[in-house]
């Protein structure tokens, strides 16, 4: 079960046209697997400030944090945000 | 100051020539830009880069967001600054700016459609990471960015220039052409214009139409 189930949800219907998301693991690299691209990265950011209300440090923002659920997992909850 | 113009595209070493000869400030020289139609690999960057000149400036125009490849064009070409086209994060522009320092001018594209900026909420960051300039440009999606011809709505140009405040560091590009860039220079003190297809004649640089942009910065 992962930690953001709002995540999870995000990018099944944001990213993955079939709406399947059995194959979208926790640690499941979304940047190099192709789930999504550059542009996605940017629309991924938009999603967690938002929904979070946080804002993230220019060199927070890069794509070893928000490579996978698991990454911006810890992104949040390096904010004090808990998850659980 | 008069705004700077910047020819993309360029490809051969008479555009090279005749653009510092019409006192074009930059030429762009594409290179990691997949299927891009003026796409150089890095030899030919090299040779248009290092061509003397007297006033002219090369900017790398990349969607790379590998920093081996962007390093290694920096390095072996002679470029003044380097244009990000693509989704580029804040973290790469900052890893440009400690790599190069201030001697590499950093140009972030940011990507407008149907009047929204998809990066409004990142223009500061990028700022903040070391963007010196920011290119306003329009695209269609993902397999059309940069060169679309396509026009930013000028009131979609007012309203963000006016929100920030910042046009002394704003280019725009996107459909540009002679009469749109002399109305936007007299409401607005832009750093310049990104140029690609009103310079142009079936698809060359056309010194005529080169020659009447420069002329109208100049009015």
């Amino acid at each position: 079960m992962s930690k953001l189930p709002d995540l999870k949800q995000y990018i099944t219907e944001e990213f993955i046209p079939d709406g399947n998301n059995d194959h979208l693991a926790d640690d499941l690299d979304l940047i190099a697997s192709g789930v999504i691209d550059s542009l996605g990265v940017l629309k991924l950011v938009a999603f967690i400030e938002n929904t979070y209300d946080i804002t993230l440090e220019p060199e927070e923002i890069d794509p070893e944090n928000l490579k996978s659920i698991d990454a911006v997992s810890k992104l949040v909850e390096s904010r004090g945000i808990s998850l659980a | 100051m008069q705004p700077k113009i910047k020819i993309c595209g360029i490809k051969t070493v008479e555009e090279v020539t005749l653009l510092d000869d019409l006192d074009v400030s930059y030429a762009g020289v594409w290179h990691g830009v997949p299927q891009g139609k003026h796409n150089l690999d890095i030899n030919q960057l090299v040779t248009l880069s290092t061509q003397p000149t007297r006033h002219l400036k090369f900017i790398l125009v990349t969607m790379q967001h590998d920093m081996k490849l962007i390093a290694n064009a920096v390095e072996k070409g002679c470029i003044e600054g380097i244009q990000l086209h693509g989704f580029h994060l804040p973290s790469l522009v900052g890893k440009i700016k400690s790599t190069f320092g201030e001697a590499l001018k950093i140009y972030k594209v940011v990507h407008v459609k149907e009047s929204k900026c998809v990066e409004d909420d990142l223009i500061d960051r990028y700022l903040d990471s070391g963007a010196d300039v920011i290119i306003l440009d329009s695209y269609q999606d993902t397999q059309n960015i940069g060169s679309t011809g396509i026009s930013i709505e000028p009131e979609f140009v007012d309203d963000f220039l006016q929100k920030r405040n910042m046009a002394e560091k704003v280019m725009l590009a996107g459909g540009m052409e002679a009469h749109s860039m002399q109305r936007m220079v007299k409401k607005h003190p832009l750093y310049g214009f990104d140029i690609d297809s009103a310079a142009r004649e079936n698809g060359l640089i056309d010194a005529n139409k080169v020659r009447e942009l420069v002329s109208f910065m100049g009015e």
